[in-house]
């Protein structure tokens, strides 16, 4: 089963993905209205906390090197238990598919097809999802180490593009609104960090098993890099109250920029390109959640079960009946998915050290 | 009037039966002339117009009856007159054999029967076989060599007096190039090795033969160069070729559709080429090439989707231009595949992207287009493609006229008429423009094929659709191997090298062989201290 493989730097690429591919476009607003404008602090504090995450997530897989988390939850906690932690685990998978699903349609909804049902859009990326599911890990891999370098691109050139436009006075006074909000925002943001939790998953397919932390933090960091500009440059271009107030800073941004005057509403070409790291992005915690689901189930292969559960994902995100109710929900997943993403493997790894368990025998 | 008599169908006709094509090398030659001429009779059809059997003696001792046994056309007149039968019938000039009656016991004082004589003193030709096997010389007549019979000996001699006519060494039509070797394969694999063997005389350059073919037991030679390409690619090659079972191959197109990983996809997974120089740059880099007699076209394998834009003038061209031909051909090859799509899904959905005087202009164009663009786009590129594909089979002179008609006739008068906007001539010239740009014939025609459902998909949700078809065609991509190498190598290749992939860097700098394929010897220049 655990055929498929992928190398270390393909793994750095795909956390930077599962990090970062949705929230470019919105995460200057869900900071600005956190931390006002030491959002971008409240960033760094959320990698920091994402970094510390990585390390648990690798000292835990390192005790079973050849397992997944679902795998070595029925090892530690017992059958039944490690069932329902696993189950657990691929659910908030899955509700985080939908919710970005939803998000994605949303996004190209608004500035791409405004006439068009919604369900169109998520007819074509479920089945697109389908199919990336059933080509498999390498393919996701692979389709990440080809599609980042355009992303990364593109966020040099909408930070670089308003440049001009900055006031960085208006990031001062630092720590303006005071320890609190920035510490509750730090947590939210360690909430996208967190998805890196995708690692538990996929670290039995990894080709090698060395430096595994490392790439774990160059993905992180890669996020990082592409974020934090974009959330600086929110700030200083509009101000933070003007950034709570965008739906998607990241866009307003890319629409100030004008290519010697021909093209107009620039924007368009980020969201497309967005869209390719969204997907990409899906498609991880996709393939993960369905990988998890199907070894709790203790079926050899996940394929089978990619057309049921994306129908469920696609049923799931259409539950939310507006735009506000979406914006709302993600919120709140927001604000505790960290307590999840941190918390359940935290305490897999202190059962699996109280109860002396591991598995630490490696055949690569 | 003349009555036919009306001839049996071809269904009622009783079914003859056939000795099977592929004959064992059963029958031996034996030791009597007249009924090995009976044989080959009996074998090759009574009147069979270009086998010939010519009678001969050969006047050593008593004399010795022969029979030489050629197929007409595949053999050199010249050197079967003087370097076989001129020698053989003059042969008693310079008898140092001693006494006829030993001779006539076929054998001399020296040992040697009169077979060896022959070969050892008397054939000019290089290269001379003993065989005992009648079906084994038969075969080797067939691809062009004679064999001599003689009386009283249960041995034959096939001799190499290969020659027929051929057009010789030509530029290659489907890939010319300003700089660089003007030479191409020909038809005659025999040539084809020779262009090969000028460019790498090395004798680790390696040409296995194979034979596929019940009926046609055509020449394929497997080419790599030994302690450099990867045992495996060679392995595999061999393997799939081995296992191709078919009567008759006209062209290497079917070593291509036979070995290929993924038949229904319409990228290319083998690069065809009819250039020398090509073929041995990609043998020097660890591919393994693949030779097919009675074509031009040599097969290279694995070949990945960056085949599809690069042309061998990249590297003879300094690296400036080489990196800024090879940038725009990949802006041709995109502009190719999305430009129609493009255009379409922004008329139809985001006029609002494009500055207002432009969106206008677009507007007041299609204002009296009665068709959706869609439709408008898929008249102009199907009259493209018409026009491409007519202009193909005519001979070229009027190939130009047709051009000259389709283009200006045809556009300017579907304007006039309103059948389409100047927009989209415009969109759809460069379009063609553009796939003339790719180099690689297969790969243009994927390039074309693939326009045609971006076209729908933005067509019907705009940017989103074609963002879509991009995404679908990408992951169809990461599933395609050649060979089992991942089609994509060369983006996902680790650590990460572009030297060679979207820029063609200076050629110092590459100093390492493409290390996806895995190599024996990863390194190219300043040769010293191998690493693997």
């Amino acid at each position: 089963m655990k055929q498929e493989r992928i190398t270390t730097s393909q793994l750095a690429i795909v956390v930077a993905i599962a990090v970062m591919g949705t929230v470019v476009l919105s995460v200057p607003r869900t900071l600005s209205i956190g931390a006002e404008n030491s959002g971008w602090i409240s960033l760094m504090l959320g990698w920091a906390i994402g970094l510390a995450g990585i390390f648990l997530f690798v000292r835990l897989a390192e005790r079973f090197p050849q397992k997944t988390i679902t795998e070595y939850s029925a090892l530690v906690f017992g059958r039944w238990l490690g069932k329902l932690v696993s189950l657990s685990f691929s659910a908030y998978f899955i509700l985080l598919c939908a919710l970005y699903t939803r998000v994605f349609a949303q996004t190209i909804v608004i500035p791409l097809l405004p006439e068009t049902p919604i369900s169109v859009v998520l007819g074509i990326f479920v089945i697109l999802l389908i199919y990336e599911s059933h080509a498999g890990l390498q393919s996701i891999a692979q389709l990440s180490q080809v599609f980042i370098v355009p992303i990364i691109i593109a966020a040099l050139v909408i930070v670089a593009g308003v440049a001009p436009l900055m006031d960085l006075g208006r990031l001062k006074p630092l720590f303006q609104p005071g320890p609190g909000p920035i510490l509750r925002t730090a947590l939210t943001a360690s909430t996208h960090f967190g998805e890196s939790a995708v690692l538990l998953v996929l670290y039995p397919y990894l080709t090698r098993r060395s430096r595994v932390l490392r790439s774990g933090w160059i993905g992180l960091s890669t996020a990082l890099a592409i974020l934090l500009p974009v959330v600086l440059g929110g700030v200083a271009v509009y101000g933070h109250e003007q950034v709570q107030r965008l739906l998607f800073p990241t866009l307003s941004l890319a629409r100030l920029i004008r290519f010697g005057g021909f093209v107009e509403h620039a924007e368009v070409l980020f969201v497309v390109l967005w869209l390719f790291s969204a997907f990409l992005k899906v498609s991880i915690l996709f393939y993960v959640s369905s990988v998890a689901l199907a070894q709790t189930f203790d079926i050899d292969d996940y394929r089978p079960l990619v057309n049921v559960l994306a129908t469920i994902v696609v049923l799931g995100s259409l539950l939310p009946e507006n735009a506000a109710m979406v914006l709302e929900l993600t919120d709140v997943v927001v604000s505790y998915g960290w307590m999840y993403e941190y918390g359940l493997p935290l305490i897999v790894l202190l059962a699996a050290v109280v109860l002396r368990k591991e598995d630490r025998h490696d055949e690569v | 009037m003349r009555k036919f008599v009306r001839p049996k169908s071809l269904l009622e006709a009783d079914k003859p039966r056939f000795a099977s094509h592929s004959r064992t090398a059963g029958t031996p030659v034996s030791p009597n002339l007249s009924s090995n001429i009976e044989q080959i009779r009996k074998i090759c059809g009574p009147e069979n117009s270009d086998i010939i059997i010519r009678e001969f003696g050969i006047p050593i001792g008593r004399g010795f009856a022969a029979a030489l046994f050629f197929v007409e056309g595949l053999t050199d007149r010249f050197a079967l007159n003087l370097g076989v039968i001129q020698p053989l019938q003059l042969s008693n000039c310079g008898c140092t054999l001693a006494d006829g009656d030993d001779l006539a016991r076929g054998l001399d004082a020296s040992g040697l029967d009169i077979i060896d004589y022959i070969v050892k003193y008397l054939l000019g030709n290089s290269q001379a076989k003993r065989v005992t096997s009648l079906d084994e010389a038969i075969d080797m007549v067939m691809t062009g060599e004679s064999a001599i019979f003689v009386d009283g000996v249960a041995e034959a001699i096939v001799t190499e007096v290969k020659g027929w006519a051929n057009r010789g060494i030509q530029e290659p039509q489907s890939e010319l190039t300003i700089r660089g070797p003007r030479e191409g394969f020909s038809e005659v694999v025999r040539f084809n090795t020779a262009l090969l063997r000028r460019r790498i005389r090395n004798p680790a350059l390696r040409m296995d033969p194979m034979k596929v073919g019940a009926l046609s037991a055509t020449d394929v030679l497997v080419v790599y160069i030994q302690d450099l390409t990867n045992e495996r690619l060679v392995e595999e090659v061999k393997r799939r070729i081995s296992e191709i079972d078919i009567d008759y191959l006209p062209e290497a197109g079917y070593i291509e559709q036979f070995i290929e990983d993924n038949p229904f996809s319409p990228f290319p997974q083998v690069l065809a080429t009819e250039r020398p120089d090509r073929l041995a740059a990609a043998l020097a880099e660890g591919h393994v090439g693949i030779l097919v007699d009675g074509t031009p076209v040599a097969l290279i394998t694995p070949s990945f989707i960056t085949d599809i834009y690069e042309a061998t003038e990249d590297y003879y061209e300094r690296f400036l231009f080489g990196s800024a031909r090879r940038l725009l051909r990949i802006g041709a090859t995109l502009l190719a595949l999305l430009l129609p799509a493009l255009y379409i899904a922004i008329v139809t959905f985001h006029q609002e992207m494009i500055p207002t005087p432009l969106a206008l202009a677009f507007a007041s164009a299609r204002q009296r287009v009665p068709f959706p663009a869609l439709v408008e786009a898929l008249l102009m590129e199907v009259a493209l493609e018409l026009i491409r594909e007519a202009g193909v089979r005519l001979p070229s002179p009027v190939g130009q006229t047709v051009g000259i008609v389709g283009a200006l006739l045809l556009g300017d008068a579907a304007v006039q008429a309103n059948l389409v906007s100047p927009i989209m001539v415009i969109v759809v010239a460069l379009t063609g423009l553009a796939s003339f740009a790719t180099p690689y014939h297969s790969g243009g025609l994927a390039i074309r094929l693939l326009r045609f459902p971006l076209m729908v998909a933005g067509a019907a949700v705009g940017l989103y659709g074609v963002a879509a078809g991009i995404i679908a065609i990408s992951i169809h991509l990461t599933l395609l191997t050649s060979l089992g190498v991942p089609y994509l190598s060369p983006f996902l290749s680790e650590p990460y090298d572009y030297k060679d992939v979207i820029v063609r860097a200076p050629l110092w700098t590459m100093r390492f062989r493409p290390r996806y394929l895995r190599p024996y010897r990863l390194r190219r220049q300043a040769g010293r201290g191998d690493s693997r």
